[in-house]
């Protein structure tokens, strides 16, 4: 074989294995589309069925006309949960990266604490906080329980970000006469772009699948966030696991637009953050 | 699903108005001209349960002007984490319908207002299992919401037929009932084993129907050790899919029967359904016999399942007064009737209940028998009846997936059931 | 290092552009320098000010009432008022007394280490994988994190098909391939059901490992490869002594974004096991929500979860970011 024979052999065995490897991180997906397309009763007949068994578009039926709603609800607390991140991370970030300030190693290492407490934790306490703050079942109420996922992993993946700008950059500006808040706005926040929009995305992701605090701090039925709908389908007497695969396929949907549309911004934007000397 | 349920709650709510314009003019002379919202939460999601719900609130709604009743569904697995929370921000809504184990920690949470106080309350006519399980310290604080379910053996006639064998009625006809049924093709009997308080559910007719306490103190002794060993040897012939160790009742264990995977299984009449909607029905393709005890003449004791609704302290008096006419009104034995067949339930009344096997079918007389021995899970146990069902699901599958024998399972499972009592 | 040199090499476009952009600005302050270092003081503050507050009303008040709650003799009868009496540490002596609690927390340390070391070498080999040209390299890339989208509770049940004894699609394929000769109990025996577990939290976990390690290779100078190369270092040297001390950072950044991912895993445990078979797969997560929300017994769960925080803060990578220095405010910090 001839090098040129060689090394295109050996791309497409590099195919090969990026397919294997594919093929095992998008099977569960696959199975959820299928599934979304069978009657509960097969998906638990004890047969797995590589292709739908018995098609049937009933799941998407059920699914369309009561979940679409829900869907517009999912995209609002998402984009809200991302705003809310953004507002306050991307300061707190600057500030803990750029300012000499006493309370940095605090509040970097409560950060860290703050990740690591589960979301039932925070939800009950939330729940009695909220209630006494008349945020239950509300939108502001539901966003600022959902930047729990997203605040703390904000500030450290901002903040490592800021860490590789020059601090050149602010001195420069901070010569030629702009306050505090112009350097921040002008300069640090559009250098910042990339880092930005993946928090932005990972807020979003996260407000969009929560699950644990649109349970506990709405209160009605006026709003249904997409994961609330799904569970519809889960319940003592019935359950309609085709139903669930069909919303779970629905959802992807609009989620997926978005993490396509950033997709390029993501990888970037976390590492630029990370690698810091 | 919904889209229809709406059409059809509103054609309902129309009929309803206009029944009501005619029958129900004293009730609402009595609560004349007042706006007031009730909230109720439930965890309800078949659409019987949700279009018989809606036409009742439809019913009461028109008979009491001014008063709308706002339902908030709840997922099932997070009703009693939400109603918790809830009490612990004193929120809780008005009306709450919550499964029946978790009644007796809805009552010590004080949160709730006892029935008994309230103006018409009366306990006549119930079947005891059913009145008592709202019953603390003399007190009454709940009443079902469409009477009450349980469980039996449903089997698949064809299946019996093609294996000659005939329903099982003692564990001995059971266990070999089910080795004959066993086939390449299907098991004898769906287990359910899941990590969950449906496993304890369905363990408990064995188990009590054999001698157990109802507060499972005795459960190393024989009662226990021959209703566990049944089950162990059912999964060790090969009869009962191991697999059970991840099913729970509705709908893994139930989808295999419908699947034709498994011969047998203990359910209960919520199944109706969709047993129907796939062309199974009663005296044609499935059939059904009280769960079998291990010596004739042993009576069967089944655990008694269902809602109950509780009313909470939030609102005043009046709210408390409104919300109490909203279950009352649900007892009446027309009310009781129609609801029962809706929700797939058997009627909480005995008399209601004779009438009902009558109008439903033979397929509820099964499940109708029984009830007068079936037993409330909390009863005896209250509060702590969560914590010892969780000792014994753990016994179960310790045992079954042979990480312990039977006897070193049920052993350890007593003695933390004897530190729980004691606690 | 190298990073950095690459990086300071940069600095000067950017740099430009600020200047002229800042140059646009009014010179106001300026003649106020005494009070410079004040005033940035003042801003620093003020730019914190709203996480700050977010945090300590989204996370502080959470926290101190779960403190609170483990010292506190707790019952449903006690969940309406704000406190309940005092039971000093026999919340937590109970929870060490209690075998379930300590096996959950065994569990965890496995589950942990085990799911962070499958994701990093999965991860890093997809990673490595993904910087080599070949066909179709840009699509595989994207469909990495497609998994994201899917709520766990949905994950969870997906897996539970999939591992299913009976007609589960793993051991079908399996039985096919025939590297199995008889169904496995991939769920229901209580030696294999955490390793199952750990398989589907390593599945969850790999897209963002591949997502991270990826980029931070695409950040390795190609004159550093290059040189690497000229002095004969064969492909296994230049991964160990070449290319992983430069990405080292982002490693390490890794490393502490999946612990803490990983340390709170719930929902997947609950739709795969319950919890079961016989508590077998019962972690601090899942044990700590059934002490509150299944027995009520909320100050036994505040203490298992505190236990839980505090073995997360002694064993997590923390200590990688202390001595890194990045936790020091002045490594980067504006004079």
């Amino acid at each position: 074989m001839s090098r040129v024979q060689k090394s295109v052999a050996l791309r497409w065995l590099c195919t090969l294995a990026a397919l294997a490897a594919l093929v095992i991180v998008l099977f569960p997906v696959y199975a959820v589309i299928v599934g979304s397309f069978e009657s509960t009763e097969t998906l638990f007949s004890g047969t797995y069925y590589w292709l739908p068994h018995a098609a049937t578009l009933d799941n998407y039926r059920t699914v369309i006309q009561a979940q679409s709603g829900s869907v517009l609800t999912s995209l609002i607390v998402g984009l809200g949960t991302a705003a809310l991140a953004l507002v306050v991370a991307v300061p707190a970030a600057y500030a803990l990266s750029k300012y000499r300030l006493r309370v940095t190693v605090i509040l970097v290492s409560s950060l860290l604490i703050c990740q690591i407490v589960p979301s039932i934790v925070l939800a009950t306490s939330l729940f009695i906080v909220f209630h006494w703050a008349h945020l239950v079942n509300s939108y502001p109420g539901l966003i600022i329980a959902d930047g729990t996922y997203a605040v703390p992993f904000a500030i450290l993946v901002l903040r490592a970000f800021f860490f590789s700008l020059p601090n050149e950059l602010m001195h420069a500006a901070r010569v030629d006469g702009a306050s505090e808040w112009q350097t921040f706005r002008r300069i640090v926040v559009p250098l910042a772009r990339s880092a930005v929009i993946t928090v932005a995305v990972f807020a979003f992701l996260n407000g969009w699948g929560d699950f644990i605090f649109a349970l506990t701090v709405l209160n009605g039925s006026t709003i249904v966030p997409i994961t609330l709908g799904i569970y519809t389908y889960l319940g003592n007497y019935s359950t309609d696991w085709g139903a669930v695969m069909a919303s779970a396929a629905f959802a992807m949907v609009p989620a997926g637009v978005m993490l396509v549309v950033a997709q390029r911004y993501i990888a970037s934007g976390l590492t630029a953050g990370s690698v810091k000397g | 699903m919904n889209f229809f349920v709406n059409k059809r709650r509103r054609a309902l709510a129309a009929v309803a108005a206009a029944s009501f314009a005619v029958v129900g003019l004293s009730q609402v002379a009595a609560s004349a001209a007042t706006k007031i919202t009730l909230t109720e939460e439930d965890y309800f999601n078949t659409p019987g349960q949700i279009s018989g719900l809606a036409s009742y609130t439809a019913q009461f709604e028109a008979a009491h002007p001014g008063v709308t009743v706002k339902r908030q569904y709840v997922p099932f697995a997070n009703l009693d984490t939400k109603l918790l929370t809830q009490a612990a921000g004193n929120d809780l809504p008005n009306l709450l319908a919550v499964d029946n184990p978790f009644v007796s920690t809805m009552i010590s949470t004080g949160q709730v207002v006892p029935l008994s106080g309230l103006k018409g309350f009366s306990t006549q006519g119930y079947y005891p299992a059913v009145i008592d399980e709202g019953l603390s310290n003399g007190k009454y604080y709940s009443l079902p919401v469409a009477g009450a379910n349980s469980i039996a053996l449903i089997y698949n006639i064809a299946m019996l037929k093609a294996a000659h064998v005939s329903p099982p009625t003692t564990w001995a006809q059971l266990v070999s009932a089910a080795k004959a049924l066993t086939t390449p093709q299907h098991y004898g009997i769906a287990l359910t084993c899941e990590a969950a308080e449906d496993t304890t559910w369905q363990w408990e007719p064995f188990f009590w129907s054999n001698g157990g306490a109802f507060t499972f103190a005795n459960i190393a002794s024989s009662p226990g050790v021959q209703a566990l060993s049944l089950w162990k040897q059912l999964v060790t012939d090969g009869s009962a899919s191991k697999a059970c160790l991840n099913w729970s009742q509705t709908p893994a264990a139930s989808s295999q029967f419908i699947a034709g995977k498994a011969a047998m299984m203990v359910n209960g009449p919520w199944n109706f359904p969709t047993l129907n909607l796939n062309h199974m029905y009663y005296g044609k393709q499935f059939g059904i016999v009280p769960v079998p005890v291990r010596v004739p003449g042993q009576h069967v004791v089944v655990p008694l399942g269902g809602e109950d609704w509780m009313i909470s302290k939030s609102g005043g008096s009046q709210a408390q007064q409104l919300a109490f006419e909203y279950i009352q009104g649900m007892q009446t034995p027309a009310e009781e009737l129609k609801l029962a067949k809706a929700f797939g339930y058997l009627p909480g009344k005995i008399a209601v209940a004779q009438t009902y096997v009558k109008q439903a079918g033979p397929e509820w007389k099964v499940y109708v028998d029984q009830t007068i021995y079936a037993h409330p899970r909390t009863l005896g146990l209250g509060v702590k009846y969560p914590k010892v069902s969780q000792v014994v699901w753990t016994a179960i599958q310790a045992a079954l997936s042979g990480s312990q024998s039977v006897q070193s399972a049920l052993s350890t499972a007593q003695s933390q059931i004897k530190s729980i009592l004691a606690s | 290092m190298n990073i950095k040199a690459q990086r300071a090499a940069t600095v000067p476009v950017p740099a430009t552009s600020a200047r002229n952009g800042a140059g646009q600005l009014s010179p106001a302050g300026r003649g106020r320098r005494l009070s410079a270092w004040r005033r940035r003081q003042l801003a620093g503050w003020l730019f914190l000010a709203p996480a700050v507050a977010y945090l300590l009303f989204a996370f502080a008040l959470p926290i101190v009432y779960n403190v609170m709650l483990s010292f506190e003799q707790t019952s449903p009868a006690t969940i309406a008022q704000f406190t309940a009496p005092f039971a000093g540490a026999a919340n937590y002596r109970s929870v060490f007394d209690d075998p379930t609690s300590r096996a959950a927390i065994v569990h965890t340390f496995v589950f942990t280490a085990g799911s962070l070391l499958g994701q990093f070498v999965i991860g890093f080999a997809l990673a490595l994988l993904f910087t080599l040209r070949f066909p179709g390299r840009t699509l595989a890339r994207s469909l990495v994190i497609v998994p994201w989208l899917l709520p766990l509770i949905v994950t969870g049940v997906i897996f539970k098909f999939l591992f299913q004894v009976e007609g589960g699609a793993v051991n079908q394929i399996l039985m096919d391939v025939g590297l199995a000769h008889h169904p496995i109990d991939w769920l229901d025996d209580p030696h294999l059901a955490l390793w199952t577990v750990l398989i589907a939290n390593i599945w969850l976990g790999v897209p963002f490992f591949t997502l991270l390690l990826y980029s931070a290779l695409q950040d390795v100078p190609v004159e550093v490869k290059e040189a690497a190369l000229m002095d004969g270092a064969g492909p296994w040297q230049r991964l160990r002594l070449v290319i992983v001390p430069i990405i080292l950072p982002v490693i390490e950044v890794t490393f502490l974004l999946g612990f803490v991912f990983t340390v709170k895993v719930f929902d997947l445990v609950i739709g795969l096991t319950g919890g079961g078979p016989a508590n077998a797969t019962q972690l601090i997560t899942t044990w700590s929500y059934n002490l509150s929300f299944q027995v009520f017994n909320f100050g036994q769960g505040a203490a298992l979860n505190n236990v839980l925080l505090v073995l997360a803060l002694i064993c997590s990578p923390l200590y990688l970011l202390l001595s890194r220095g990045s936790l020091r405010s002045s490594s980067g910090a504006a004079r």
